[in-house]
Parts: structure tokens; C-alpha cells; sequence
């Protein structure tokens, strides 16, 4: 369904836009925004370029020629998307292992159909190492970006709604939450995953139900605290209805919260499907796939290291720009380490 | 005359700020000599705190006092001292008492067992020696059950106890000179007066030497013999208490005075002085209260005020005492 | 005391119901029990087999209400999946693995010893490092051994604990072998040999992460007052962070600990299959390639039940701990 993945792209443009928008005209955001922009230029360009290669891999469309070994009746059924047809998999492969930039098979010693080409060589199907490493790029996005968007609406909505209505939701919602979060994560997620079946959409579900307890819980004590501050107070005593109260006094406090807890989850999702990877119950084509099919491989003779290498540094780069960046939105958002530097 | 059991001379303390340094305590000077009190008064933000702990030699980080900076007591240089011999100078022969007793006891540690960790930091003596100390001494501060109130914890005393808790660490090894930084400030009105009635008997008892500073004139009255007065890190005015008290040559001090409440001052009018200390980074580079002084004139925004010798012993700088003393 | 530690277990009774019900929504309702069964005897086992099969597994009765029964009858809700899932469940009667037919809760006695085995050193080692390096990085604040170690925490904390596994079996493992690459025996003068290298790993990948937390903690209190008022005394900097921040900062590190007691039992689940150490994590690996719901659902129980069991040690040491604290 290569019209769900273009139209995300679209929603997701869009959605970039107004955010940007918004962001332009809030003083306090567009600031913190160019603090981070100093202190952080080269983590942001990465990730930035990160998210532009996830985009390119998501536009796909039906047709085209195709090249290589793979018949025109296929090609005219499968939607390939900008990288794929920039790189053309089909025809850019070899027979098997190649190292970067070899002129020959790795064992066999056989001559290359695309000799020096292979920048980090060939796994052992003899598909592009690059190629592979560059895929993951937009299951790691989907895995770690898109179910936090979807995810931390809902738990701030659960959260916000506990803390500021209190009573009865406030029960049920922290009953629900002390449920979920007395299951050790990664035991709920393997049961989820089980249960619902492995797939794209079950994982991202799995991910959700398993993430949104540490946000709710965050939103719902933070929302707690405002609730009981003085302009909220005033605010209430002066008649500002109650979704007023929330759009206007305690949504636009949590905001610093939400910022962080994205980052950090995203983090934490992508390295949490690694392990599910291991356990043969990740996604196809991420990158902890790419360090599961390749971690037989060090035992070979002589090594072929540039599989797990390519995916380990490519998650490595992801994960640590993103924490980099969320550490110093910390520093700059939290007003308490913002005296601790003057 | 023998020597002055401390002296501070040119001492600065700077913190880094944008550019460069800012000096938030800026070159004072005073003395103290054995047996007396001296008030540092001055309204909060001045750099009472941070010239109190220059002596210490606990600036916080990245603060620090400037090289400069003389400081003796009781003949030895601190500025120089070695790590050792500060810790061994702290709590021994020089005490803090520090503004406020709700965060200054450690609250996971017997309010006994600090007291007892200050005399056996700096004495060889047994903690059941030291315990039995601490409870005599908690008698002393006037600490309801001692015996009992030794293995509380902080957080089950009101404000004035663990005050005199605070008191009874300070002057457990009788030490050579007490510093008080606004030792009843963080108080209710009534314990106010009774931690002063304290702390005058203890001085006049032990004869301890005090380093009283406040923002509280009426304090200033009931305790000190001489006093000093800072203003954004400069020394304004100093003088005996009789001085200061009845005849305030610098602006800022009748403005201190105008501003308290005090029975004597009933009628007259309450010229309490505007604003507030501004931040160290945007005082001016002449007279750091040209910019509230009532009587500011062209030369004291840009130059340093002279030093001008008052009544008796008292000395002020002020731009404006110049030109009326005609110089 | 007595009444707050009842009403704690109390509560802690409710969110095992609750965990209950969800294990209950998960296996039994999304997961069809035909399914189940289907694929456990194959797709072309006889109907006698494979209701036999439902039956020796407990998945033979109905959802929720039993329609055999009468309305007036009490085994109409009584004699149900759902009412035998509660009854079994609290009862610590677990039954047989979906995958082989052995007793779930005999192997998961076997494998609490290795599992322990691997997870206590791991936990001590590692918190130990953790706080030591933490405190060494608090004491040398805003220098440049501060700033590199956070440089170090924040690299350590970004790498997958799949690809530590990977590196250390293969430089430690195979490279310099110091120690066979996997492996286990019960025998505590062998046991470790196997042990130092997922426990090595396990606190290497840890550590990160733990410095950077228990760091932050030091940090705020050594800011605090009474750090100063120590100071004042005559303290100097060892006995300031050994007596006085290093006794408050626990009482937060304390609770984060004891809540992360139970997981103890659960097992490092991928060190344990990695290294062939046969835990209960390498049970619940089985389990999920075996399509062994049954075990993977008491596994999740069993998990739960003793997060609670930390969570109610928590409260209490926390009570017992810090004097601030008081009963409500
Ligand atoms: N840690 C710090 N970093 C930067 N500036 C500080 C710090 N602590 C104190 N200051 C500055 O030093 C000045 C003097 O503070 P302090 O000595 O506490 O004043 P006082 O005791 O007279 O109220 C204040 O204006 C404050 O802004
Ligand atoms: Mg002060």
C-alpha cells in the first residue's frame, strides 16, 4: 500500500511546516530552538539528513523500468520508492560477500559486475551493504518517530485529563497505569508482539501500549502540580472554562516535558527493537535485522565485519545525535540547570 | 594596641559572568579585634554572604576570592593556608552560623550526631565524651529535652530549635570567632528575639569575638559594637554603633535606617529607599547606588566616591559628603 | 506501620487482578485458544487429538460464561477460561507448556539458580561501578574529568546492548579468550568462568546510563545547604561526600534499586541466551520461538508479581531510610 506511506509523508510535511511555523512565532521556542542550534549544529544536520532519506524512501510509486534479473511483470506490481530507484537493488548486486570498494568476491575471488562500487561491500545474498544500511534509516524512524507522534498525544491526553480532573478518571487512569508499568517492559512487549503477530503496524502497536505508561505518569504528576498553582487558580476563579485552563496554562508548561520524553523515547524504541530483532520478532529490513543476520558472521574465516559494522553505525549515529540533542534541550529548557550555568 | 584578631583588606570576590569576571564583593577592608562585634549589614544581594565565606574559604564554584585579597586571622595568613589547616581552622576555631536552619542540618543525620561530628572533627575525644557535650550544650542553647531532642532528626524541630541546634555546632569548640550570617532572618518575629538574647549571652559568657551580619538595624542595636556597611559589594560606611546609629553620613545608611520600622522612628516619616539591589552584572561603574541615591550628582556615575573620614572613627564614601565637607 | 504495610499489599493485590485481566485480554481473548491449539498439533492432527490437547491445557472451556450450565448456577461463570486463568494463576498452578508438554513451573524453579547466578553479580557489580564512578565524576564537578566521563556515559548509552553482547563475546570471547565463549554449570568453581563475561558485558552496557543517573543525584546534593554547613565544620571533601552526600543521595538510588530487585529473577534475557546460560530469560527466548504462550504468559505473571513485591520493599525501605518520610 505505497499510498498510506506517500500520504504519511505528506501529513508529516505538513505537520513539519506549521510546527515550524508555530515555533517561529513563540519567542521562548524559537529561542531555545537557536540555542540548540549552536550548541548542537552537527547532531541536527545528521538527524536532519536522517529524516530526508526516511522521506525519499517513503515516496514510491508503481512502474518504471527495472533493470537486473527481475522480470517486468514484478516490477510492474512492486512500488519502489526514490532510493530504490536511485540505487536500482536489482541490477547493483553481486553474488555474495564483497568487501567495500573490492575489485572481487570476498571468497571466492570471482570478478564483481560492479567491481569498486560496493562502498561497504556486499552481505552475503550479495546485496548492497549501503543500500540495506541506507533502508533502515526509515524503519528506525517509523519505529522510534512515528509511535512516539501517535503515542504521546494519547498518554499526554490520559495524563493531562487524570491530573487536572482528578476523582474518578484520575483512578481509573492510574489503576491502568500501575497495571501496565508492574509488567517488566520488555516481557509486555514480547507478549504483545506474540499475541498480535509479528508485523509492521503490531510491533508499532506493542511499542505504543508499552511506552505511553512513563509519559502518562510524567504528564499526570507534572499536571498535578500546575493544578494547584497560583495563575491556574486565578485563572479558574475568574471563569476561563476548563479546556481554556488546559490549552492555555498547563499544556504550554508541559511542552518542555513533551520535547524531552520524545527524544528519550525515541531512543529507547529504537534500541528496544534491536533486541526484538534478536528474538526474531522485529521488523523487516531494520537495522538490528541487519546486526542479527550479521552476527554469525564474526565467526567466519576471515571475518566479514562490514555488515555489523554498517548497521551498528548507523544506529549508533541516530541514537547518539537524538540523545545529544535531547541532553542539551534539557540544559536549555530546565530553568534549574539554566542558573546552574550562569 | 595589640593586633586585630582578623583583618580583611582589598578582599574580592568575583563570579564569571558573560565576558568576563564580576567582582560581587569589591574590595573591603575592616577588623575585628578580640572580644568584639562587628555588623555587616547591608540589604540582600550585597555580598554580606560572599565576603563571610571568603574568610571561610567556601566560595561555591565557579566563584572565587581574587588574589589580592588579604585576609589574616589570628595571625595567619588565610588566603595562603594550606587545605589542611583551613579544615582544621573551620568549625574549630572559626564557626558559621548560617541563615537558615530548615536546609542547613543534614536531614537523613541525628541532629545530635552533627554536633557531635563537629567537636570530633577537631578533637581526640570519645563520641560518648562528645555526647554527653552535646547534650550539656543543648542545655545551654536552651534546647527543651536534650537528652531526647539528641536523636531526633531535623525535620521534627521548628525553625527556632534547629537554630540553637545550628548555635550549639557553632559554638562547640569555643571558637576563636563566630560568624552569624543572618542568624535569625529565616525566624518568626517572637524566636527572633530570643536567638539574639542567645547569642548575647554567649558572647558575653564565652567572650566570643562575632562577625553578626544582617539586614536588620534593630538587631545591629541590640548586639554590635561597631558596624559596617555594603552596598553592591562595596563598603559605603563604617563606624561604632553609636555613630552609625544616631549620626548616618552616607545616603545608603539613613536610607537602611529610614527603612526599619523602629519604635524611635514612629512620626517620622518612612523614607524607605526605592527598588531593590540590582543584579552584579548592571551595577554602575562609579557609585554603585548613584542610580536609587537621593542625592546623586553628575560625578557619581562615572568616578569611584573618595574616601571620606566621618565623626570620631568613622569613615564613608560618598560623592556627595565630599562636596559638602568641601573637598 | 503495620496498618500502611497492609494497605499497601492491599493495593499491590488489586494491580496483580489487574495484570490478570490484561494477561487474560492478550492470551485468551486476542489470541484465539483455537489458534493455539491448531498450531500446536499441527494442522492435519485428528479433531479427537487436538480437543484432547485443548482439554490437557486447560483451553477447552468457554470465554467467560458457560452456557452448560444453568443461569441460576454458579459453575456458569465459575467453570470458564477466565475464572480458571484467576484461579490457577493465584494459585501458582501454571500447568504444562504449550510447546512440549512439561510443567511450567518445575522449569521455572530450575532456572531461577542461573538466572540468579548471572543477574545478582551483574546487579551488585554494576552498581557498585555505577556509584563509584558517579561519585568520582560528582567530586571532580565542571573539570575535565567530569566532562569526559559524560562524553564516555553518553557514547556508552547509545550503543544497542545487542552489539555490546556481539563485541565482548567476540573480542573477550574469541579474540583474547580470557573465558569460554558460552556455557553454564551449576558448580559455583566452574560457574564463574562462565559468568565473568556476560557479567562483564552486562555492567559495561549498564553502565552509561547508571552514572549518568546517579551522577545527576550527587550533583543535586551536593548543592544543597547542608553540604556547606558540613564544610564550615571542618569536613573535608572525602568525609563531605562519603558521610554526608553519599548517605542522602542513597536514599533516592536505594529505591531505584530495590525496584530493580525483581527483574533479578526474570533473568538478563539476551546475555542469557547469548551465552547459553539456561535461565529463565533463555526460557522465555524458547518460549517466544516455540510459540509457547503458556509459559510466556506465566513468565509475564511471574514477572509482574514480583515487580509488585519490589514495589511495596520499595516503599517500605524508603520509609526506613530517610526519617522524613512518614506514615500516612
Ligand atoms: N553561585 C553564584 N553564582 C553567581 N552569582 C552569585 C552566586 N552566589 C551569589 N551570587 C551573587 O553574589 C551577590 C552577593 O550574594 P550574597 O553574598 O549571598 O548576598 P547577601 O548575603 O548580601 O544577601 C548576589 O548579587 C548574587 O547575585
Ligand atoms: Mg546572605
Amino acid at each position: 500500500m505505497p499510498w498510506i506511506s506517500n500520504i504519511a509523508v505528506l501529513v508529516l510535511v505538513a505537520l513539519g511546516f506549521l510546527g515550524w511555523r508555530t515555533i517561529r512565532r513563540n519567542r521562548l521556542w524559537s529561542e531555545a530552538l537557536r540555542a540548540l542550534w549552536r550548541r548542537r549544529r552537527i547532531s541536527l544536520v545528521i538527524i536532519a539528513v536522517y529524516v530526508v532519506i526516511a522521506l525519499l524512501d517513503s515516496i514510491a510509486w508503481v512502474g518504471g523500468t527495472v533493470s537486473g534479473d527481475v522480470s517486468d511483470a514484478v516490477a510492474a506490481f512492486k512500488p519502489r520508492s526514490i532510493i530504490d530507484r536511485i540505487i536500482a537493488p536489482e541490477a547493483f548486486k553481486e553474488l555474495s560477500y564483497s568487501a567495500p570498494f573490492a575489485e572481487a568476491g570476498f571468497y571466492d575471488d570471482a570478478p564483481l559486475n560492479h567491481p569498486g562500487a560496493h562502498v561497504l561491500g556486499t552481505d552475503i545474498l550479495g546485496q548492497d551493504v549501503l543500500y540495506r544500511a541506507l533502508k533502515g534509516v526509515r524503519v528506525a524512524l517509523l519505529i522510534g518517530g512515528l509511535t512516539s507522534l501517535i503515542v504521546i498525544p494519547i498518554a499526554l491526553a490520559f495524563g493531562v485529563a487524570a491530573g487536572y480532573f482528578g476523582g474518578r478518571i484520575d483512578d481509573v487512569v492510574f489503576f491502568v497505569m500501575s497495571t501496565l508499568a508492574s509488567v517488566p517492559s520488555l516481557l509486555l512487549l514480547i507478549a504483545l508482539i506474540m499475541v498480535l503477530g509479528i508485523g509492521t503496524v503490531q510491533v508499532c502497536v506493542a511499542l505504543g501500549v508499552t511506552g505511553w505508561v512513563g509519559f502518562c505518569r510524567l504528564s499526570r504528576g507534572e499536571t498535578l502540580k500546575l493544578r494547584e498553582a497560583d495563575y491556574v487558580q486565578a485563572a479558574r476563579a475568574l471563569g476561563v472554562s476548563h479546556a481554556g485552563i488546559i490549552l492555555r496554562h498547563i499544556l504550554p508548561n508541559l511542552a518542555h516535558l513533551i520535547v524531552i520524553t520524545f527524544a528519550l523515547q525515541f531512543t529507547g524504541l529504537v534500541l528496544a527493537e534491536t533486541i526484538l530483532s534478536y528474538l526474531g520478532i522485529g521488523l523487516d529490513g531494520s537495522w538490528g535485522q541487519m546486526i542479527d543476520q550479521a552476527r554469525d558472521e564474526l565467526s567466519r574465516d576471515p571475518i566479514v565485519w562490514w555488515n555489523l559494522a554498517a548497521a551498528s553505525c548507523a544506529l549508533f549515529t541516530l541514537v547518539l545525535c537524538v540523545n545529544l540533542c535531547a541532553d542539551a534541550m534539557r540544559d536549555i529548557l530546565d530553568p534549574r540547570t539554566r542558573r546552574e550555568e550562569q | 594596641m595589640s593586633k586585630p584578631l582578623l583583618e580583611m583588606q582589598n578582599v574580592s570576590v568575583t563570579f564569571p559572568s558573560g565576558a568576563g569576571r564580576v567582582a560581587v564583593v569589591d574590595e573591603i577592608s575592616f577588623s575585628l579585634d578580640e572580644g568584639e562585634v562587628l555588623a555587616l549589614v547591608g540589604e540582600s544581594g550585597c555580598g554580606k554572604t560572599m565576603a563571610a565565606l571568603a574568610l571561610m574559604r567556601l566560595i561555591p564554584k565557579p566563584g572565587r576570592a581574587e588574589k589580592t585579597s588579604r585576609i589574616t586571622f589570628d595571625g595567619k595568613d588565610v588566603m595562603a593556608a594550606s587545605v589542611d589547616d583551613m579544615r582544621a581552622l573551620r568549625g574549630y576555631d572559626l564557626s558559621m552560623i548560617f541563615q537558615d536552619p530548615m536546609t542547613c542540618l543534614n536531614p537523613v543525620v541525628r541532629v545530635g550526631d552533627q554536633v557531635v561530628e563537629a567537636i570530633r572533627l577537631h578533637e581526640s575525644v570519645s563520641y560518648g565524651a562528645a555526647r554527653k557535650r552535646t547534650i550539656e550544650l543543648f542545655e545551654r542553647v536552651g534546647i527543651p529535652d536534650a537528652e531526647q531532642r539528641f536523636s531526633t532528626y531535623p525535620h521534627l524541630l521548628s525553625g527556632g530549635l534547629k537554630q540553637r541546634v545550628m548555635i550549639s555546632m557553632a559554638v562547640a569548640t569555643k571558637p576563636r570567632l563566630l560568624i552569624a550570617d543572618e542568624p535569625t532572618t529565616a525566624l518568626d518575629v517572637t524566636v527572633q528575639a530570643q536567638i539574639l538574647e542567645l547569642l548575647r549571652e554567649l558572647q558575653r559568657d564565652l567572650g566570643t569575638t562575632i562577625l553578626l551580619i544582617t539586614h536588620d538595624f534593630a538587631v545591629v542595636n541590640e548586639l554590635a559594637d561597631r558596624v559596617a556597611v555594603m552596598y553592591a559589594g562595596k563598603m559605603v560606611e563604617k563606624g561604632t554603633r553609636y555613630e552609625l546609629l544616631k549620626m548616618p553620613r552616607h545616603p545608603y545608611t539613613e536610607g537602611l535606617l529610614g527603612a526599619i520600622p523602629h519604635a524611635a522612628q514612629r512620626g517620622h516619616e518612612l523614607n524607605e529607599i526605592e527598588g531593590v539591589v540590582p543584579p552584579p552584572a548592571l551595577w554602575p561603574a562609579g557609585c554603585r547606588f548613584t542610580n536609587r541615591c537621593p542625592k546623586a550628582f553628575e560625578p557619581c556615575e562615572g568616578t569611584l566616591p573618595p574616601r571620606i573620614e566621618t565623626s570620631g572613627t568613622g569613615v564613608a564614601w560618598c560623592h556627595a559628603l565630599a562636596k559638602a565637607s568641601g573637598r | 506501620m503495620f496498618a500502611y504495610l497492609v494497605r499497601r499489599i492491599a493495593y499491590g493485590f488489586v494491580t496483580v487482578l489487574g495484570v490478570l485481566m490484561l494477561l487474560f485480554v492478550l492470551f485468551f481473548a486476542i489470541a484465539d485458544p483455537d489458534d493455539i491449539a491448531r498450531k500446536a498439533v499441527g494442522e492435519r492432527a485428528s479433531a479427537e487429538v487436538y480437543e484432547q490437547w485443548k482439554k490437557n491445557h486447560g483451553y477447552d472451556k468457554p470465554l467467560i460464561v458457560n452456557t452448560d450450565h444453568g443461569a441460576a448456577e454458579f459453575a456458569r461463570y465459575t467453570d470458564t477460561l477466565f475464572f480458571d486463568h484467576y484461579r490457577r494463576m493465584l494459585t501458582f498452578d501454571f500447568g504444562r507448556s504449550d510447546a512440549d508438554d512439561s510443567p511450567i513451573a518445575g522449569r521455572i524453579l530450575a532456572g531461577a539458580v542461573p538466572s540468579l547466578s548471572l543477574t545478582v553479580p551483574l546487579f551488585v557489580i554494576g552498581l557498585g561501578v555505577g556509584v563509584f564512578f558517579a561519585l568520582l565524576v560528582a567530586f571532580f564537578r565542571d573539570t575535565y574529568v567530569d566532562r569526559s566521563v559524560l562524553v564516555l556515559c553518553m557514547l556508552a548509552m547509545s550503543i544497542a546492548s545487542l552489539i555490546y553482547i556481539i563485541g565482548g563475546q567476540y573480542l573477550i570471547g574469541m579474540l583474547l579468550r580470557w573465558f569460554p565463549i558460552s556455557g553454564f554449570d551449576p558448580d559455583p568453581t566452574v560457574a564463574y568462568r562462565f559468568l565473568a563475561l556476560p557479567v562483564l558485558i552486562g555492567v559495561v552496557s549498564g553502565f552509561g546510563a547508571d552514572v549518568r543517573l546517579y551522577r545527576t543525584v550527587f550533583l543535586e546534593e551536593t548543592n544543597r545547604d547542608y553540604v556547606r554547613t558540613a564544610r564550615a565544620k571542618g569536613c573535608g571533601d572525602i568525609r563531605v561526600m562519603t558521610a554526608h552526600v553519599l548517605r542522602n543521595a542513597l536514599i533516592p538510588i536505594l529505591t531505584n534499586v530495590v525496584l530493580a530487585i525483581p527483574f533479578l529473577f526474570t533473568g538478563a534475557l539476551l546475555l542469557e541466551s547469548f551465552f547459553g546460560i539456561p535461565g529463565l530469560g533463555s526460557l522465555t527466548v524458547e518460549a517466544i520461538h516455540g510459540n509457547d504462550f503458556s509459559t510466556l504468559r506465566t513468565m509475564v505473571y511471574i514477572g509482574a508479581l514480583l515487580f509488585i513485591l519490589g514495589q511495596i520493599l520499595t516503599d517500605v525501605s524508603y520509609t526506613l531510610a530517610d526519617p522524613r518520610v512518614r506514615l500516612r
